[in-house]
């Protein structure tokens, strides 16, 4: 009995072992089983997958091969008509330019005229008026050309005076002349110097005259 | 309008002109008519050198003026075109 025991006491372990080894070994039977199941119809649904996707990449293919060969035909339309475009901007640019050429010269030569045809207009005009303001143009100075009054004979002091007085106003007025002519102070003190060379010139005659 | 009308008017109007122009000075100057009439030519001269003068002051001033105007124009449209080629 006790040697029954002890037999079955010392070989208990290695037939727990043994049992315990037989079940894992079936669990992981199964758990494999299942796995390969589970493989299985993911591969059946993987070749289902790419059967479709062959039998419709083909005309998915086609449809774009189609349609990149209308893109293409419209990008060379489009490359067309940007260079029919350069081309138009090209002429429009040589024509505005020509334009400009043959419209800002002569306008550049019109206004330059009317500017010149304004500024000699004025300036006779103003120097017409500075001649008003020292002389009248159309009186002759006193003894100038006019005979001698009946009260005065003619007497060539008289004359030499009237010719040194009118030198002195033709160059008073020259002087007024010359003068700045955009500055109508300066025509003003041209005028003055003008008559005050006048008066000295008749100073001068009646001077001579006594 | 035969020749002598022609001469007739053109006499008349000299002489209205004259007229006028004699008694304009003679109310302005007080100077005597014959006086007036006998300087006459001498005033005519002085007025047309005078006058010739100041047209070839005026010419040379308008010249200038032209210059500096086309000067002027020409450098506004370089400005412009400047101003107008970086946005271009």
């Amino acid at each position: 009995m006790h040697s029954a025991l002890a037999v079955a006491a010392s070989s208990t372990p290695s037939t727990v072992l043994r049992y315990a080894a037989a079940f894992f070994f079936v669990v992981v039977a199964i758990a494999t089983a299942y796995a390969l199941v589970k493989a299985a119809k993911a591969l059946e649904r993987v070749d289902n997958v790419l059967a479709d996707v062959d039998q419709q990449a083909v005309p998915l293919m086609q449809k774009a091969g189609t349609t990149l060969d209308g893109v293409n035909a419209n990008l060379g339309n489009v490359d067309q008509i940007t260079k029919d475009v350069a081309d138009i901007t090209d002429k429009i640019d040589k024509m505005a330019t020509s334009v400009e050429g043959a419209v800002t010269t002569p306008a550049r030569k019109a206004a330059a005229f009317s500017a010149g045809v304004q500024s000699a207009f004025s300036s006779f005009r103003r120097r017409d008026r500075g001649a008003d303001a020292s002389e009248d143009p159309w009186s002759a100075p006193p003894g100038a050309d006019d005979p001698a009054p009946a009260s005065s004979a003619p007497s060539t002091s008289g004359t030499a005076a009237a010719e040194r007085t009118g030198e002195a106003a033709a160059g008073a007025a020259d002087e007024a002349a010359t003068a700045d002519s955009g500055a109508v102070d300066d025509l003003a003190g041209a005028t003055a110097v003008a008559a005050g060379k006048v008066s000295d010139a008749a100073a001068d005659a009646a001077g001579s005259e006594t | 309008m035969g020749l002598a009308s022609k001469l007739m008017f053109s006499g008349v109007a000299a002489g209205a002109a004259l007229a006028y122009y004699v008694s304009q000075r003679h109310g302005r100057t007080g100077e005597s008519y014959v006086g007036i009439v006998r300087s006459l030519p001498a005033d005519a001269q002085r007025w047309v050198t005078d006058a010739r003068r100041r047209a070839t002051l005026a010419l040379e001033d308008g010249k200038s003026a032209a210059r500096e105007r086309e000067t002027e124009i020409t450098r506004q449209l370089a400005a412009t075109d400047s101003i107008a080629a970086p946005a271009g």
